[in-house]
């Protein structure tokens, strides 16, 4: 009787030991699922869902996607591989009070793409995105607000690329977008993004980064653009207005190129530091300012 | 006996109604896929099917495919008008296969809009339009496929051509394997409108190829291809590029091939490798109002647009 109980424990634990392997050894999916009603134990399917971003991000393969079944709040998450978080048609939050949002700190190679998030740092949060490392970040449909630092930060220590389109910064302590990458050539390109209410709207600076905007807004901001660096900045088509300066190129050797831009009440309108250029070609709206310098360089258009 | 048969008769007749009734409870052209769904099903909302494939059978001409949620639907080949409303769903397309292929009728209208179609690197095409009068591609994510993102390749799939008209919309298309957006034409006049697009990171973004092919571009960007932002390949192709931004590509505008014209006003072609280039016997027009700087080189527009 002893004998038969004995070996019946040892069989089941054998057994819970095997359940526990499998589980373990389950291959990562390249579509995984959170829920607010999910849990982390769970494999992030469509009908076991994660509860977080960083729980669901381990059981998700390279390449692959994280969806999202239903509004809540997913946590705060560093993105070592690519991805794609995507949110779409539901309100997918991040409230990372005290800490970053995302971290994107990928491989050479990898690309990572975050879509359709809403990300909350409830005035304490650090950035809302650093982008650390990685081959390429795309950044669409993306909510940023209340962050005490930036709300997305490129910070690469070498050649990357940039795409933010239909995003909205508000209300952070530092830079909505700011991008101080050291080395190579980092690009950027701002296609409908909303830079509103932050200590700066757009400041690039550091090494020769390279950004073009276009269809804009950067208001009500310390500066709505800024080169820090020896930096080069196009901006077509965007709007300029209420910034204690609008236009910035404070940088020795930066270039900020403006077409068609309605530069309006900011305290300084276009300021241009030494050995920097703001080129134009006549066609920026420049008016209501408290001063504003004139273009130093002539945009070439054929 | 006469009173049983028409009791019979009225009872069938109830059920028939009902039978009517819940039929009608259903939009009659809306058919629904899901992850987890089941292509036995009817594709309704409560009953969905698991393919594309499946679910196009079940939709009559002019109906529209819902997707309830993300997954990988399978390719399928629309023969006739229809519409796929994703409802911001993922699709992702297999390795090697293609995410929609349109071979319709000479008067077809095909709609796809509200959805992502991921290719993870493996997927040969996101759509291929091979026949059909009109195809449009409205908020749309492509992404990660080895081919072409949107392919028009019409008559090539061995239908008489007779040309169509592809217009994409408010959509963006990124790292492919070949070109972002590609088109070609057996014969008839193929033509394309691209509003408010976002091509980056693929090949070429834009590729003109052989036949009468008349692409017209605005208010979008092309960034950070390796080959050529915009390229007429082949002759008798014409794009028209107006208040968009060509920057950080190998070739912002390629004009190379003879014959090929392109059509520039109010661009920002910003930091490529050359800005514009011209083979010889390529036409290069502009108006004078695109922004050339920062390129490498660049050649000069050859042609002037008129204004009036």
């Amino acid at each position: 009787m002893r004998k038969t109980m004995k070996s019946a424990m040892f069989l089941a634990m054998t057994f819970a030991a095997i359940m526990a392997l499998s589980s373990f050894a389950q291959a990562q999916a390249t579509r995984t699922w959170v829920s607010g009603v999910g849990d982390d134990a769970n494999p992030c399917s469509r009908t076991a869902p994660c509860k977080t971003f960083a729980g669901a991000i381990s059981k998700t393969a390279a390449g692959g996607e994280i969806s999202v079944l239903d509004p809540g709040g997913f946590g705060a998450l560093t993105i070592t591989k690519a991805i794609t978080i995507n949110g779409y048609g539901s309100i997918a939050g991040i409230l990372s009070s005290g800490t970053n949002g995302i971290i994107v700190n990928a491989g050479v190679n990898d690309e990572v793409i975050i879509r359709n998030v809403s990300i909350v740092g409830a005035g304490t949060g650090l950035d809302g995105i650093r982008y650390l490392a990685g081959n390429q970040l795309t950044v669409e449909n993306v909510q940023i607000n209340g962050f005490a630092g930036d709300g997305i930060e490129a910070a690469l220590a070498g050649s990357g690329k940039m795409y933010i389109k239909d995003t909205n910064i508000t209300n952070c302590g530092g830079t909505g977008i700011k991008i101080s990458s050291t080395a190579g050539f980092p690009t950027t390109t701002l296609d409908n993004v909303r830079l509103e209410g932050l200590g700066n709207g757009l400041e690039v600076g550091a090494g020769s980064n390279f950004v073009t905007a276009q269809r804009s807004t950067f208001v009500n901001s310390g500066n709505g653009v800024v080169a820090t660096g020896p930096a080069t900045i196009n901006i077509e088509n965007s709007t300029i207005a209420f910034n204690t300066t609008g236009v910035n190129a404070s940088g020795a050797f930066s270039t900020v190129r403006i077409f068609s831009n309605g530069i309006y009440n900011n305290g300084t309108g276009i300021n241009i530091g030494g050995s920097a250029t703001v080129q134009s070609d006549g066609s920026n709206r420049v008016s209501g300012n408290g001063s504003s310098q004139t273009p130093n360089g002539t945009l070439t258009k054929q | 006996m006469t009173g049983k048969i028409l009791a019979v008769s009225l009872s069938a007749a109830f059920l028939l109604m009902q039978g009517c009734g819940s039929a009608s409870s259903e939009s009659a052209t809306q058919r629904w896929v899901s992850s987890s769904g089941d292509d036995a099903n009817p594709c309704s909302r409560s009953a969905p099917c698991k393919t594309f494939a499946q679910a196009f059978t079940k939709t009559p001409a002019g109906g529209e495919i819902g997707v309830i949620d993300s997954g990988g639907f399978g390719e399928v080949s629309i023969t006739k008008p229809i519409t796929i409303n994703g409802q911001g769903a993922t699709i992702n397309v297999a390795p090697n296969a293609n995410g929609f292929v349109i071979n319709a009728g000479a008067n077809d209208v095909v709609v796809i809009k509200n959805l992502s179609l991921a290719g993870a690197g493996s997927a040969t095409n996101a759509i291929r339009y091979i026949a059909g009068n009109q195809l449009t591609v409205d908020d749309v994510t492509i992404t990660g496929f080895s081919g072409d993102g949107v392919e028009v390749a019409l008559g090539n799939g061995g239908q008489a051509a007779r040309g169509g008209k592809l217009i994409v919309t408010n959509s963006s298309i990124s790292n492919c394997g070949k070109s972002g957006f590609k088109m070609s034409t057996a014969s008839g006049f193929a033509t394309a409108t691209l509003e408010n697009v976002q091509l980056n990171s693929s090949i070429n973004g834009v590729e003109i190829g052989s036949g009468n092919t008349f692409t017209l571009i605005n208010r979008s960007s092309i960034t950070s291809h390796t080959g050529s932002g915009i390229l007429a390949a082949a002759a008798s192709a014409v794009i028209n590029s107006d208040n968009s931004i060509v920057a950080f590509n190998g070739v912002g505008f390629n004009a190379s091939a003879a014959a090929t014209t392109i059509r520039l006003s109010g661009n920002g072609i910003y930091h490529n490798g050359e800005g514009l280039k011209l083979a010889a016997g390529a036409t290069v027009s502009s108006d004078g109002t695109n922004r050339i700087e920062g390129n490498g080189s660049t050649q000069t527009p050859n042609g002037t647009i008129k204004r009036q």
